[in-house]
């Protein structure tokens, strides 16, 4: 008996000690996690948006102007990118939906006319290689040169089909062996952030 | 043993993937391009080596009993520790390339197999270099899979078209290629093995036919 509750309180010391450590990292490092998740959120967004956007609307705050507000639909988080003159150009929708291994954070860029401009994953947490054929845009070099074209965004097949069609219509795009549930994800991510952006238009 | 010895076990002579058989989840699941393996493998010796030398520091205050519980409480901590850390101030693109390897490392069986049959017994120092031994070899063989299949694949390594026109052969991408090339290796390293013995006048066992360089259930 004695022995059992030597080891208990073992077992039970080293659980307290490790989650004591691990509330403590996270109190330390919430916010600059945070302010890095928004560095990539917002470099993302400049990427989705048309590319004469200037100044994208970001504010969360209740008492903002109007026209800098994010919008939020459900869970989807509408950003509306305006030019100099503050026109409106576009709008990037955020939406994740689970994919192989929890959610995908994907930002999908709309333009004025209802077209999917570009779609992008922001965060996932899919398995190298096997998931991230449907998440990562990589460029293809050869060690024979002719590399030098790579400075726009690195394509994607996957993510690329998207881009062209209606965000009325979101079109069906075929799924990538080896990335089939993440393929899902992403679409269903897409299908999320096209519905936003169709109730959020028909609504104004 | 020399502090050298501990170190470069690992490498060859004791290779987590080629003769331990350990973190076959991860090797089969991340090899697919030698770049992969790269992040995968720098990823695994970090965590190895700090989490060797975590449970060399706790293993006198840990009763034998409850040990391998308790393990698993400290690398997993130590693992999410290393994630938050990363993801706080890392730089994007250091994170973005090494950060998605962290979360499969949780629960690797060569962690756990290194604490349980090293770390636990030995001093901080000694366990650290275990650690980066064993992670480098596990780096190494990780490499040489993953660049095999990516050759067969696309014709790439590290991304780079090596032969342009390669015809994406699929098979190699996905986990039945992972199964047939660790196989080969498997079947080259035994076959070096056995002609080994048979030139020394001995009969070879595989090492993994029998559990002795496991200490779990001793």
């Amino acid at each position: 008996m004695k022995d059992i509750m030597r080891l208990c309180f073992s077992l039970g010391a080293v659980c307290l000690i490790g989650t004591a450590g691990l509330v403590l990292v996270n109190k330390i490092t919430l916010g600059p996690r945070e302010a890095a998740a928004k560095a990539t959120l917002m470099e993302g967004l400049k990427i989705v948006l048309p590319p004469e956007t200037t100044k994208i609307a970001l504010e969360t705050k209740e008492d903002a102007e109007e026209k800098d507000k994010v919008i939020v639909m459900d869970d989807v988080k509408l950003y509306r990118g305006y030019d100099s003159n503050g026109d409106e150009l576009g709008i990037a929708c955020e939406a994740s939906a689970v994919g192989f291994s929890g959610p995908i954070q994907t930002l999908v860029g709309i333009n004025n006319d209802g077209e999917i401009l570009c779609v992008l994953v922001a965060a996932h947490n899919e398995t190298p290689g096997l998931g991230t054929l449907v998440t990562d845009r990589k460029a293809q070099k050869s060690i024979w040169g002719g590399n030098e074209d790579s400075d726009g965004l690195p394509p994607n097949p996957f993510l690329d089909a998207f881009t062209g069609s209606k965000a009325s219509a979101p079109k069906n795009v075929d799924a990538i062996s080896g990335a089939t549930q993440s393929g899902n994800g992403v679409k269903n991510a897409v299908a999320k952030a096209c519905h936003a952006y169709n109730a959020y238009k028909s609504a104004n | 043993m020399s502090v050298l010895k501990e170190f470069t076990k690992g490498i060859w002579k004791e290779n987590p993937v080629l003769v331990l058989m350990l973190g076959m989840c991860p090797t089969l699941a991340v090899s697919t391009s030698a770049k992969n393996a790269l992040g995968m493998g720098i990823a695994t010796t970090f965590v190895l080596a700090g989490s060797n030398v975590v449970i060399s520091w706790v293993r006198k205050f840990i009763p034998s009993n409850v040990r391998i519980p308790c393990y698993i409480v400290v690398i997993a901590v130590f693992v999410t520790i290393v994630e938050m850390l990363m993801g706080a101030y890392a730089p994007a693109e250091l994170n973005k390339t090494l950060g998605i390897y962290i979360p499969l490392i949780v629960v690797n069986c060569i962690v756990l197999g290194r604490a349980e049959a090293f770390a636990s017994k030995n001093g901080a120092f000694a366990s650290m270099l275990d650690g980066l031994g064993m992670g480098l070899g596990f780096t190494l063989a990780l490499m040489a899979l993953g660049g095999v299949r990516e050759f067969l694949s696309a014709g790439t390594l590290f991304e780079y078209v090596v032969v342009p026109g390669w015809p994406d052969f699929l098979l190699f991408k996905l986990p039945a290629g992972a199964f047939i090339v660790l196989a080969t290796f498997l079947a080259i390293m035994n076959y070096r093995r056995i002609r080994k013995a048979e030139r020394e006048g001995t009969s070879y066992t595989p090492p993994e036919m029998d559990c002795s360089h496991c200490h779990i259930c001793k």
